[in-house]
């Protein structure tokens, strides 16, 4: 019994190792620990003590903020990933062939992502939805009074939804790197038979394409679920007016690190993991009807 | 390539040869104003982090111009010189010791696991593949602290241990996925002929998918570099000295929300810490572009 | 062709960063040693501690410039103490926070570090995570000498020393008093009551153009202000023991009515534009700029407006007084202050580097009331004459609020989060998305279920 277990995982376990040692000691253990944290009152400073489901009842119960953060979480995540896929796909496919300077510009679209969450940004995404901002400038145009997209309540989420779609550096190279592996011959052969670039997007591209959507797809929804850095940045570690811009994740770290919860921190964590896994067992779902392998 | 689609729309396309491809040209035209166009709205903040870099600190923030009135080297003098007598040769020094170490550890261990989800059979591989999902799902602030005690008992921390270890235990689930999707799309007629030739998994792996997943290496690669590069959370809990910090420590150290912040440094080595994330871009991509298409998979 | 460049890069990168590894090895080794010795000086501790060779592990929070400052003291420290190695262990204010925890949390909080009292003190106080220094103080190790009483009690938790101030700062009005003069008004006087003040505003914001401001709104801006206001009412924020909020409804509808008021009038910003002004760099604050003429800061602060300002005169305003309420003022001391770890396993060494950096003539006087003025009398004697002018401001306008505010007090646990509520309804009023009497009732049932935990 063992050594026919053996047999069959013996090499699989040798490419495994690392990331089962890595897994298990880093994320694993460190996961079970939060578990256990989340059913307790911790503050990091003393011992934690057992206070059974208490967190998660005043959680769903009686702490506003926690739905607030729901709520923005939930529409920079379903308005934000999907805009940001679009534009990296649609400029992914454009500088994938057939532009002058290719190169230079692929390197220029992925300036963004470079900057990554940096304070320099956080300093300019002030200067440009600021009062004094050029975005008002570009506004004015339409008529539009000038005001403070960044500080007020109903427009500043969307300013951290304008970042993060003008950061789609990174699902774009790997959607270029995606079409790359796309052998050349099939477009070859289809254009031998006529066939028009709709024909060559939609029959060979996209078919073809599926499994890297797919991963862009899940990756940036489980991304966006925990985004924090922009709004810690930009928020200067609070919510934002009103809230507005208060993540999951940045309530999450409020929380555990500025009033000193980790016990609520940590069922907050778990909760989140149960909308995550959710909404990523759904896409693993559809996924059968609509991503193709070559395998 | 360009060709192809241009036979293509040869011939699909019923009407003359020259009207269309005036239309053609127009559109390429077209295409090609748009793309300078949003280069320029990309390039945007760069051009203003060049400008604020050269001004002095007043001006800062009170001119709106991306042309600085009176132009000042000072920022860039001042700010090498760093923090706490430690200048930015170290923190570069610092930041490539990270950040190479974790490309190295990401491309090893993440391929390895990578290639073991996509084509190897094995007991409970399912569990553990939605494990590995599910690793990413929990925010890293719950995690710290079991983590920072076991980093603690290795006496590991102020070392770049607790940031470089784990990418050789392929913790960067994010990799092992996207090296998941990537060698599934390699045909397996591939495997099967080498598996004729008599060779086995470890060969299989290292002769032919390794080589062929090339665009998904580079991409771990760049990400690697510019992630590791600018991960400021646990750079700052787990590098307490000055002489142990990265390029992107020390510019957080310019800044200090209760007092007086040093802008302009903090802008000139901003521009600076972009080169070497830009130049290894830049290096890469091209292999990335090339990819699968002239590696040979024909 | 390509893959062997790729290989090529790869072995290249390899090759260096094995180097680099094995250098960065070595200095693990080094830091083990280092603990090692530590924890070896402990058990030798008894006989000579001045001669073993000791590390003591140094945090604070601060900018570059304050870092010099600091680097400028441990060095001056070894220097006078050639068996001891400081550790420096420097952050910024956002980042320092969030680690200490973790240290702590972890068992590897560093030896000495900073702590603010008024905004984390008993979240550290109540829990043993700080050593008591009465029994170093009687060792000699820590001198008190010429200590005001009333900063030592702001360090003091249930009769145990736990903390020294670095500095001493209390909420003013920074004030620009060439631009006000500009403007044909005269500056207030150092002392000025709320409806003085209210009238006063509405005469500046009559004079100022559009766009201009005279003062900042506090109640967007934290928990400063309405502490200030019910304790000049004989409140506090929170009942000592937390467990419940130390005033009445009345207090805050009024609070809120006041500067209210001052929105429409224009004396203050339009609540966006002060949103705003929370989260911009001190240099691009409407202060800075020159478009407004009282900063709500603590008075440390006010010799970098001076330094932003440049040319301007600026002199510092004390924050209203109510001539008919309990006390005349409601200013809390804002206490920067240095502690010891109760893990440390050099505490004796410790301490005398924490009485060295408070009292020390030399060390203070590289310091020079960085973090606010010094809680002793022998140090101030020491700086009087080389302070900065607005520091020496500071110091007469400390002089004349210590007389008449209440004692200070430390915010018991729970704290925070009522501040984050009270932010949070203060901006619901501000945006007029509530009346004032809706948040009022809101808050306080709000708190109630906070607090009733």
């Amino acid at each position: 019994m063992i050594s026919r277990f053996w047999h069959k995982n013996k090499i699989p376990l040798l490419f495994l190792s690392p990331w089962l040692i890595g897994v298990t000691i880093l994320a694993f253990i460190p996961m079970i620990a939060s578990l256990y944290l989340a059913f307790t009152n911790y503050n990091m400073l003393q011992a934690p003590t057992w206070v059974g489901l208490e967190n998660f009842n005043t959680m769903l119960n009686s702490d506003s903020r926690f739905f607030q953060s729901l709520k923005v979480t939930f529409i920079y995540v379903f308005l934000g990933v999907p805009l940001q896929l679009i534009v990296a796909f649609s400029l992914a496919t454009v500088l994938n062939r057939g532009v002058k300077g290719l190169s230079f510009f692929r390197a220029i679209y992925y300036v963004p992502s470079i900057l990554g969450p940096s304070v320099a940004i956080a300093v300019l995404w002030r200067q440009l939805f600021g009062m004094e901002g050029i975005f008002n400038d570009f506004v004015s145009i339409f008529g539009l009074e000038p005001q403070s997209w960044i500080s007020d309540p109903s427009t500043s989420l969307y300013t951290l939804i304008v970042l993060l779609v003008w950061q789609f550096g990174s699902p774009m190279v790997i959607f270029l790197a995606g079409l790359k592996q796309i052998p050349s011959d099939l477009y070859e052969a289809a254009a031998i038979d006529g066939a028009g670039p709709a024909y060559m997007l939609f029959k060979i591209t996209l078919p073809l394409i599926t499994p890297i959507i797919f991963f862009n797809l899940v990756m940036q929804i489980i991304g966006a679920f925990q985004a924090f850095t922009p709004a810690y940045i930009i928020g200067g570690g609070t919510g934002g007016t009103l809230d507005s811009t208060l993540f999951y994740t940045l309530y999450l770290y409020i929380k555990a690190f500025t009033q000193f919860e980790m016990g609520y921190a940590s069922a907050m964590a778990w909760f989140l993991l149960v909308i995550i896994a959710t909404f990523t067992g759904l896409l693993f779902l559809t996924a059968r009807k609509w991503v193709h392998y070559q395998d | 390539m360009s060709n192809t689609i241009n036979q293509s729309n040869v011939t699909s396309s019923s009407k003359p040869t020259s009207n269309y491809s005036t239309k053609k040209k127009i559109f390429e035209s077209v295409k090609f104003i748009l793309l300078l166009l949003g280069a320029i709205v990309m390039l945007y903040p760069v051009m203003w982090m060049l400008s604020s870099s050269f001004k002095t600190v007043d001006k800062i923030f009170t001119e709106v111009g991306l042309w600085p009135s009176e132009i000042t080297f000072n920022n860039y003098l001042q700010g090498w010189e760093g923090i706490s007598g430690f200048t930015f040769s170290t923190f570069y020094l610092n930041s490539f010791i990270v950040v190479g170490l974790s490309i190295l550890g990401n491309i090893i261990a993440c391929s390895m696991a990578a290639y073991a989800f996509a084509r190897l059979d094995f007991t409970f591989k399912k569990i553990l593949f939605a494990v590995m999902l599910a690793s990413m799902m929990v925010p890293i602030h719950v995690l710290l602290i079991p983590q920072y005690i076991l980093f603690n008992n290795l006496n590991w921390i102020n070392t770049y241990l607790p940031l470089v270890v784990p990418k050789f235990l392929a913790t960067d689930a994010f990799f092992i996925f996207l090296m998941v999707q990537f060698i599934r799309g390699i045909p397996r007629e591939l495997d099967n002929a080498a598996r004729v030739d008599g060779c086995g998994p470890v060969q299989i792996f290292t002769r032919i998918i390794f080589p062929l997943m090339t665009p998904a290496l580079v991409t771990t690669a760049i990400f690697t570099f510019i992630w590791t590069w600018n991960d400021f959370f646990s750079q700052f809990i787990y590098l307490s000295n000055p002489e142990k910090w990265t390029v992107t420590l020390a510019l957080r150290g310019f800044l200090d929300t209760m007092g007086e912040s040093m802008w302009g440094d903090m802008f000139a080595m901003s521009i600076l810490s972009l080169i070497p994330i830009f130049v290894f871009f830049i290096a890469f991509q091209k292999l990335l572009i090339e990819g699968i298409s002239t590696t040979g998979i024909k | 062709m390509k893959k062997k460049l790729l290989l090529l890069l790869m072995l290249l990168v390899t090759s260096i960063l094995i180097i680099a590894c094995n250098g960065d090895e070595d200095t693990v080794g080094e830091d083990s040693e280092g603990t090692d010795n530590g924890s070896g000086e402990e058990s030798n501790d008894e006989g000579s501690a001045s001669e073993e060779e000791v590390e003591i592990r140094f945090a604070w929070w601060g900018n570059t410039e304050r870092d010099k400052k600091y680097n400028e003291i441990l060095d001056l420290y070894e220097e006078q103490n050639p068996n001891v190695t400081i550790i420096r262990e420097p952050s910024t204010w956002n980042d320092y926070w969030p680690k200490l925890s973790t240290q702590v949390a972890g068992g590897n909080a560093p030896d000495i570090f900073g702590l603010h009292l008024l905004l984390y003190g008993n979240e550290y106080f109540t829990k043993d995570v700080i050593e008591p220094l009465d029994s170093y103080v009687d060792q000699g190790l820590v001198s008190l000498e010429g200590w005001d009483q009333s900063v030592l009690d702001a360090g003091t938790y249930n009769g145990d020393l736990l903390a020294l101030a670095k500095g001493v700062t209390i909420q003013a009005l920074i004030t620009n008093k060439s631009k006000i003069e500009g403007l044909g008004l005269d500056a207030p006087p150092a002392e000025i009551s709320y409806e003085d003040f209210k009238d006063y505003a509405a005469t500046a914001a009559e004079a100022l153009p559009d766009g201009e401001y005279v003062t900042v709104d506090p109640t967007l801006i934290g928990e400063h202000g309405i502490e200030m206001w019910v304790r000049q009412q004989g409140g506090s924020l929170l009942t000592p023991d937390g467990s419940a909020l130390g005033f009445e409804k009345e207090h805050l509808t009024e609070y809120w009515q006041y500067w209210a008021e001052m929105r429409e009038m224009g004396a203050v910003p339009p609540a966006n534009i002060s949103a705003e002004q929370a989260g911009v760099p001190e240099e691009s604050t409407l202060f800075a700029q020159g478009k407004q003429l009282f900063q709500d800061r603590p008075t440390n602060q006010a010799k970098m407006f001076a330094d932003l300002l440049g040319d301007a005169e600026l002199a510092i305003t004390r924050y209203p007084v109510m001539e008919d309420g309990e006390f005349r003022g409601g200013e809390q001391l804002q206490v920067p202050a240095i502690v010891m770890s109760q893990n440390s396993d050099v505490k004796e060494e410790a301490a005398k580097l924490l009485s060295f950096f408070v009292n020390d003539l030399e060390a203070t006087k590289i310091y020079s009331a960085e973090n606010g003025l010094p809680g002793t009398e022998p140090v101030r004697e020491n700086l009087e004459g080389s302070l900065h002018p607005m520091d020496q401001k500071a110091v007469e306008h400390m002089n004349l609020v210590t007389e008449d505010i209440p004692k200070t007090t430390i915010r018991p646990e729970g704290a925070v989060q009522i501040t984050e509520l009270y932010q949070s309804y203060s901006e619901q009023v501000a945006f007029e998305q509530m009346t004032i009497d809706e948040a009022v009732d809101a808050f306080f049932e709000e708190a109630a279920t906070i607090l009733g935990q």
